[in-house]
């Protein structure tokens, strides 16, 4: 974690989960204090007692799906799983495409009772997936960095699952997260595969690495079939039966995921081509990579292949899984088939483009210069959240700790100050009235015994003198006063 | 016996190493540890013996003190104060074993150390509020010289603040004190038979007190707005006695609403519900911006204290059982997990005489052990789930989450704010400080030594051990929040 980048992606994706387990753990509080349990099969038990119902269930269903969109890195929490890919290829295999990420969609399936009581709930959970699957693709379309492209590509994934969760489809979302746990896996590692034989993870410096890395090169072909949907890979069964829901569920929703069915396989294509196949575009000295790489790699691949068609053999996912909604549903032609034709048009044009070379390379940035800024910047919103939530946040906290130095801390020091002042006032008076006043009394003794001092000459002839005086005042006032 | 041989073994021990010729600094740290070690060890046989059963008093002692007045010599421990006891003799002895570093006036140092302790420990023992009141007033004096000669560049300033600011609380809780030893009809200062005389008082007489009797413990928690004088304290302090401070000290104010407020005026606690929990929240999510604000590695701390104070005054604001045992469960983790920050802190200033965070950079590689530590410290302060921080914090809000009131509910959904500010001001740190290229400056620090080690990893320890069997302390308190919850739910508001 040298790299300033690398920290600030751990940073992100730390902070950024904070948020949605902000969510998630007042939903937590939510359920507990409505059931007095968090155990799973009592809180079912208590959702169908009524218990815990209305807009505080739906409420806490949303609350609990936070968690799952910081985790499984679905809009508006998903910034920070392509950063993340700073990490080493293993780590995002699978960290960032296999396993830690399906929590957030496990979270979803586990609790799937909050959502099958509350329509709303579950609504909130579709449009999430299914913007997520959208929006996650179209940033795929332009990335250049190999592990980038696959992290969009993730992020997309994820949403067609908790889009499937959200439709009700609680076995296809479950199914499609298991498949592509094999096949992303298998992306990952051979972009590892890549990066270690070609030593640049950026594919517009690729090229024709497939003469010189086949093993690599087919399974990474294959992950490319099972990704895209194309029979009878892994891939094209679970994908099959997450459009299906979603058919059943809302036509808007269907085309949408449809239409992202249609660009996973043109920038998965983009990919592969740009890579694999062509001339290399810069000097490379790209070489296979060792066994050690390449034989996880080719187990991997067989599981894309055939993963897939054996868990449909008598519905084996199903009875695995065992939810008591949302089973698959009968097949649908009609979905299947637009399903692979969405597919293969999406392959098709990316060989137009970056193999045929009907369409010219860069014929999309040039004719539509503006999106392409758009989408190479992430729609912006690293860049909204940074003047939104992160300036602010730490212009915040400046401004409350100069208010807690200037004003609370302050009126503390002037409270000290207002009474030392006091204190100084109080010892002016003091020396001025209090003491004065003594030392008045004092003076005015002193003088006073000063005065009389002067009578006591010691002379007894004064003493008599006086004596006389005093006694002819007193005959004096004795005879006239009287 | 035991629990006064607790209270006055470090105070011995402190006049014991006064007669200790000049010049023999080692022997008065050893008398100092001996000390300290030994009423570490009396609490344990305490806690081992305490039967977390029962809801009363256990170990009590009680003797005639001051007959005139009625006062008695009372100790006794129960649920609410025996992670208190623990807390406070082990964080003591850390501290004590910490403090070898100090150089200067040694004898002095250890000897307001150990007078230090026996007034925390008399605070949290005492059940006569005269002698609560004693113990409370001999802990500023000892506090206010460990600020004020061993402290940094602003010592004097921070150490006249956290005196005259503390005494200006106790003075208005003695006033407390005093009319309700006025108003109880037996004329005591028993703690025990004022709470059972509650409910003689009236509810006007009852929430005047309580004010009265909060200003003493908010500021001692502190709460906001009393709380400035914490950030100059701790920054202030040596690094053992920003430990006590932080680990200990503060716990005296919520232990005392908690004591006090709970158990003797309870219809006030009940009025003032919804105003504690705005201010818990305010201490939390203000707390927390402002330590995000902080370039002093030491002031963040200090300011991510009141946070986590916070979450104590929430949990107590909530009286539920969740919330209550939450907050006695905070106040233990809070000393267990600041008292190690504040000690790794002062490893580094030791090292490179600074704590701007902004300075560091890339003390992974050049420290890594003290870094792991770090980690695991800061990780379990932002409430990371595996360690103790989390739990106390999380039943903290899910108590406050559960009370039947909307508003309260606001409250603890607002405060949980606090958690991914908390979050973010930690990383933050961490990212600057450990994180990134090494900083050539200090390419040549030392790794952590022996001696820090040694009073750190029983804390790192502990937060690990309580990550995964926190019913450990939390079965302590279970009983007297149980029978302090029904007490407060039968009272009609």
């Amino acid at each position: 974690m040298k790299k300033k980048s690398a920290s600030d992606a751990g940073k992100k994706a730390f902070i950024t989960n904070k948020f949605g387990d902000f969510g998630f753990s007042i939903g937590i509080m939510m359920i507990f204090a409505f059931c007095g349990t968090l155990n799973f099969g009592e809180v079912a038990d208590a959702i169908s007692k009524g218990t815990l119902s209305g807009s505080a269930l739906t409420l806490a269903g949303i609350l609990v799906f936070c968690g799952a969109v910081g985790k499984s890195a679905q809009f508006p929490l998903h910034v920070w799983l392509p950063d993340a890919m700073e990490g080493p290829t293993p780590v995002s295999a699978l960290i960032h495409a296999a396993t830690m990420v399906a929590a957030g969609v496990y979270l979803v399936a586990r609790t799937y009772f909050l959502y099958a009581a509350s329509p709303t709930a579950s609504a909130v959970v579709a449009y999430t997936g299914v913007f997520t699957a959208f929006f996650a693709a179209t940033m795929a379309l332009v990335a250049t960095d190999i592990k980038r492209v696959l992290a969009f590509s993730t992020v997309s994934q994820l949403g067609y699952m908790i889009m499937a969760l959200g439709v009700g489809g609680y076995t296809a979302g479950m199914f499609h997260l298991t498949t592509h746990a094999f096949f992303k896996a298998l992306l990952f590692l051979g972009a590892g595969s890549v990066i270690h034989g070609a030593a640049t993870q950026d594919i517009r410096d690729m090229g024709g690495l497939g003469k010189h890395m086949k093993i690599t090169m087919v399974t990474f072909f294959i992950a490319c079939l099972a990704i895209s949907g194309i029979p009878p890979f892994s891939g094209f069964y679970s994908k099959d039966e997450v459009l299906l829901a979603a058919f059943n569920y809302s036509k808007p929703v269907y085309i949408v995921a449809t239409f992202t069915a249609f660009m996973t396989a043109f920038y998965m294509f983009r990919l592969f081509f740009r890579t694999f196949t062509g001339e290399m575009r810069t000097k490379l000295h790209p070489h296979e990579s060792p066994y050690t790489m390449t034989i996880p790699l080719m187990v991997l691949a067989a599981l894309s292949i055939v993963a897939g068609w054996l868990f449909v053999q008598g519905h084996a996912f199903e009875s695995l899984v065992h939810f008591k909604e949302g089973a698959a549903e009968e097949g649908n032609a009609l979905v299947v088939w637009i399903s692979i034709a969405a597919s293969v048009i999406g392959i098709g044009l990316a060989l137009a483009v970056y193999v045929l070379k009907i369409v010219p390379d860069g014929f999309f940035r040039n004719k539509f210069p503006r999106i392409h800024k758009v989408l190479i910047n992430k729609w912006y919103v690293d860049e909204f959240y940074d003047k939104t939530v992160i300036k602010p946040s730490l212009n915040l906290a400046r401004r409350l700790f100069s208010f807690d130095a200037k004003y609370i801390d302050g009126a503390v020091n002037l409270t000290g100050i207002i009474n030392v002042v006091i204190s100084k006032l109080h010892n002016v008076f003091d020396k001025a009235a209090v003491d004065g006043a003594v030392n008045g009394v004092a003076e005015a003794a002193q003088s006073g015994g000063g005065l009389l001092r002067r009578v006591q000459t010691g002379l007894v002839q004064n003493y008599m003198l006086l004596l006389v005086a005093g006694a002819a005042l007193a005959v004096v006032v004795f005879f006239f006063v009287k | 016996m035991l629990l006064t041989l607790v209270t006055f073994i470090p105070l011995i021990g402190g006049l014991a190493l006064l007669f200790v010729p000049k010049g023999k600094d080692d022997i008065v740290r050893g008398i100092a540890t001996a000390a300290a070690a030994v009423a570490l060890i009396l609490s344990v046989i305490v806690l081992l013996g305490y039967d977390k059963s029962l809801a009363g008093m256990q170990f009590v002692e009680h003797r005639i003190w001051i007959p005139s007045l009625n006062v008695t010599y009372y100790l006794g421990v129960d649920g609410l104060s025996i992670a208190m006891l623990v807390l406070t003799t082990l964080l003591s002895l850390i501290s004590v074993i910490y403090s070898y570093n100090i150089t200067s006036r040694v004898k002095e140092y250890f000897f307001f150390f150990l007078l230090l302790e026996t007034g925390m420990l008399g605070v949290f023992l005492a059940l006569d509020f005269f002698l609560f009141y004693v113990f409370w007033e001999i802990t500023l004096v000892p506090m206010y010289f460990l600020i004020g000669i061993w402290g940094g560049p602003r010592k004097e300033y921070a150490a006249i603040k956290f005196f005259l600011y503390t005494l200006f609380g106790s003075v208005i809780m003695l006033l407390g004190i005093i009319a309700l030893y006025f108003a109880s009809p037996s004329h005591t200062f028993n703690m025990l038979e004022l709470a059972e005389q509650a409910p003689t008082f009236t509810k006007l007489f009852q929430n005047v007190i309580y004010a009265a009797l909060f200003i003493g413990f908010a500021i001692k928690v502190p709460v906001f707005p009393f709380h400035t004088w914490l950030p100059d304290a701790h920054v202030e302090a040596p690094t053992a006695v920003s430990v006590i401070l932080a680990g200990v000290l503060l716990k005296m104010g919520t232990y005392g609403m908690l004591r006090v407020s709970f158990s003797i005026l309870p219809q006030a606690v009940l009025y003032f519900a919804m105003p504690l929990a705005v201010l818990a929240m305010i201490n939390i999510i203000y707390g927390a911006y402002c330590a995000m604000a902080q370039k002093d590695l030491k002031k963040m701390i200090a300011y991510s204290s009141i946070n986590h104070m916070g979450y104590v005054l929430l949990g107590m604001a909530a009286m539920t059982t969740a919330g209550l045992n939450g907050a006695i469960f905070q106040m233990f983790n809070h000393g267990i997990i600041t008292g190690a920050l504040f000690l790794l802190v002062g490893v580094i200033y030791d090292r490179a005489h600074t704590r701007d965070i902004e300075g560091f950079g890339g003390l992974g590689s050049i420290m890594p052990v003290y870094t792991g530590i770090m980690m695991v410290a800061v990780f379990a302060s932002l409430g990371l789930p595996g360690l103790s921080g989390f739990w106390s914090e999380f039943m903290c809000f899910l108590g406050a989450f559960q009370v039947q009131n909307t508003w309260m509910k606001i409250i603890t959904g607002l405060s949980a704010i606090g958690i991914v500010v908390t979050a973010a001001y930690f990383l933050i740190m961490i990212q600057k400080v450990f994180l990134g290229p090494a900083n050539e400056k200090w390419k040549s620090l030392p790794e952590i030594n022996r001696r820090e080690l040694i009073t750190v990893v029983p804390l790192i320890v502990i937060m690990v051990v309580l990550g995964f069997l926190p019913r450990i302390v939390m079965e302590l308190s279970s009983k007297n929040v149980d029978s302090m919850v029904k007490m407060l739910g039968a009272i009609k508001p």
